[in-house]
Parts: C-alpha cells; structure tokens; sequence
C-alpha cells in the first residue's frame, strides 16, 4: 500500500484587518445591546454611537495605511453615519415612549423638567395651571417629540411668554406664526411687565410644533 | 515583505468617519450644537473630500 507523502503545508491566508474589526465592533456592539436588553446595564446610545463610528473610522485607517483589506468597514461606517444624521436632524428622543399623551399640570411644582415623546401626540395643557399666592418670576416648560405633533395650550393667566421653538424638519406655529421647512426656528423674548413669564422650550424632529391659547 | 501601497480611498473614508464621529460625540455632549442645518452640507463636504482623495489612488499608466 503506497503512501501518499503528506501534502504540503497550505499557507494561511491572513484575515483581512478590516474584516476582522468589523467582526470586533459587530460582536462588541452586539454584546452591549443584548446587555442593555436585559437590563444588566443602562447604555447611554447617544455616546455609544458616535464613539462606535470613531472605532470604525480608526481601524479604517490603519488598514488602510498598512494596504490590508477594508473587509466592510467603510459600509459599516456609512451606516453609522446614516443613523447618527437622522438621529442628529430628526431629534428623537429615545426614551419617549411611543402614543398620543396629555399632560395637564395643575401647579408649578406638577411641571415635569421635560416631556419627551419618541413617536406621535404630545399636548401639553397648561390651561389649568394655578399659581399660588406667591407668584414666581419665571415658569419653564421643556418639551421634545421625535416625530409627530407638539401641541402647548397656553391659558389666559400668563400675560408674557417667550417661546423657543425648533424643528429638524417641518413646521412651527406659534400663536399663529408660521414656519416651515429644514430646521426652522421661532424664538420670542417677551418683554414682561408682570410676572409670570412662561418660557417654553420646544422642539421636534419631524413634525409639528404649535402653540397656542385654548 | 514588500511595502504595501497606501488604500487612500480607506485612508479618506476613515478619516471623515473620525471627524464625523467627534463632531457627533460632541453634539451629544453638548459641547457643540450640531444642528439639522449642518448636517447635510458636512455631510456632502466628507463626501467631495473622499472623492478627490479616493479619485488620486489609480494613477493613469505611464505613457508608452
């Protein structure tokens, strides 16, 4: 019985640098996600992200100074970036929760710091709110809708309000003004005689932001 | 082992993926207000810049 002599060696071909990055950032990214799925860690996205895609963008880099394969890693980094745009003009905030939503607070000290909704309506009703006897300076509403509509109903018992308004795409009415397009704006400084002044921050991603008097 | 050529197409890709990633780091930090009217011109700007870098990496054949 002949014996073939063993076949040579093959030599490896080596991974591809790209390649094998893309595979460490997949697994990496994938490994907090499901972390943060299970609650065994709070993952803050806003930071994660961009700092994936500076990962990306150095392994890039390297590989390409080295003259090795990209394996990937420019179609990973334009996806993250892709996100990171929409994420930056649209302005969702994550944690909204998704719905039509009412709040009415009844007293200053029922105004939340900010209303946050990701996905649908967020009307914030401040026709019902009373003032104690002492009446403060100064009355802050912060609200923020990723996609959808902000409604703010003003009541009659703040004589000054000043209003800063923005939208990464769509349109804004404040009291009737209207703006509309890519990133309007609508700011008013209210010159007060009397207080309160009722300083409302605003904005949405996509969408509409309206104030007015119910 | 011969001297691999540098990939300027990789070189130029990574780089606006650096830049774009600090400014975006930076916006949400709130160091830098990154705001929607930004975007799409740095966006184009990376992407002319990558272009022109890339566009340098096949030289035409020396004539004859």
């Amino acid at each position: 019985m002949n014996e073939l002599p063993p076949a040579p060696p093959t030599p490896q071909r080596p991974v591809p640098i790209g390649r094998l990055l893309v595979g460490v950032v997949l697994v990496a990214l994938g490994a907090v996600w499901l972390l943060d799925a299970v609650g065994a860690v709070d993952v803050d996205w806003d930071v994660l992200l961009p700092v994936a895609l500076i990962v990306v963008g150095v392994a890039l880099v390297i590989a390409a100074w080295q003259g090795r394969g990209r394996g990937g890693l420019i179609g990973l980094g334009v996806v993250l970036t892709v996100v990171l745009a929409i994420a930056t003009v649209v302005q969702v905030p994550l944690s909204g929760g998704i719905g039509d939503r009412v709040e009415r607070p009844t007293t200053i000290a029922e105004i939340a710091d900010r209303y946050e909704l990701s996905i649908g309506e967020l009307t914030v009703d401040l026709r019902g709110l009373t003032l104690a006897a002492e009446i403060p300076g100064e009355v802050r509403v912060e609200a923020a809708v990723g996609i959808g509509h902000l409604v703010v109903l003003v009541g009659q018992g703040f004589p000054c309000v000043s209003t800063r308004a923005e939208a990464g795409v769509g349109e804004i009415v404040v009291f009737g003004e209207r703006r509309s397009g890519v990133a309007p704006e609508h700011r008013t400084d209210a010159v007060c005689l009397a207080a309160p002044l009722l300083s409302l921050d605003l904005s949405v991603g996509l969408g509409q932001v309206e104030v007015r008097h119910g | 082992m011969a001297d691999r050529e540098v990939d300027r197409v990789g070189l130029a890709f990574g780089v606006a993926f650096v830049v774009a990633g600090v400014l975006f780091l930076l916006d949400r930090l709130e160091v830098w207000d990154m705001k929607a009217s930004y975007v799409l011109p740095i966006f184009l700007i990376a992407l002319g810049v990558a272009i022109l870098l890339g566009g340098r990496s096949k030289e035409p054949p020396p004539p004859g």
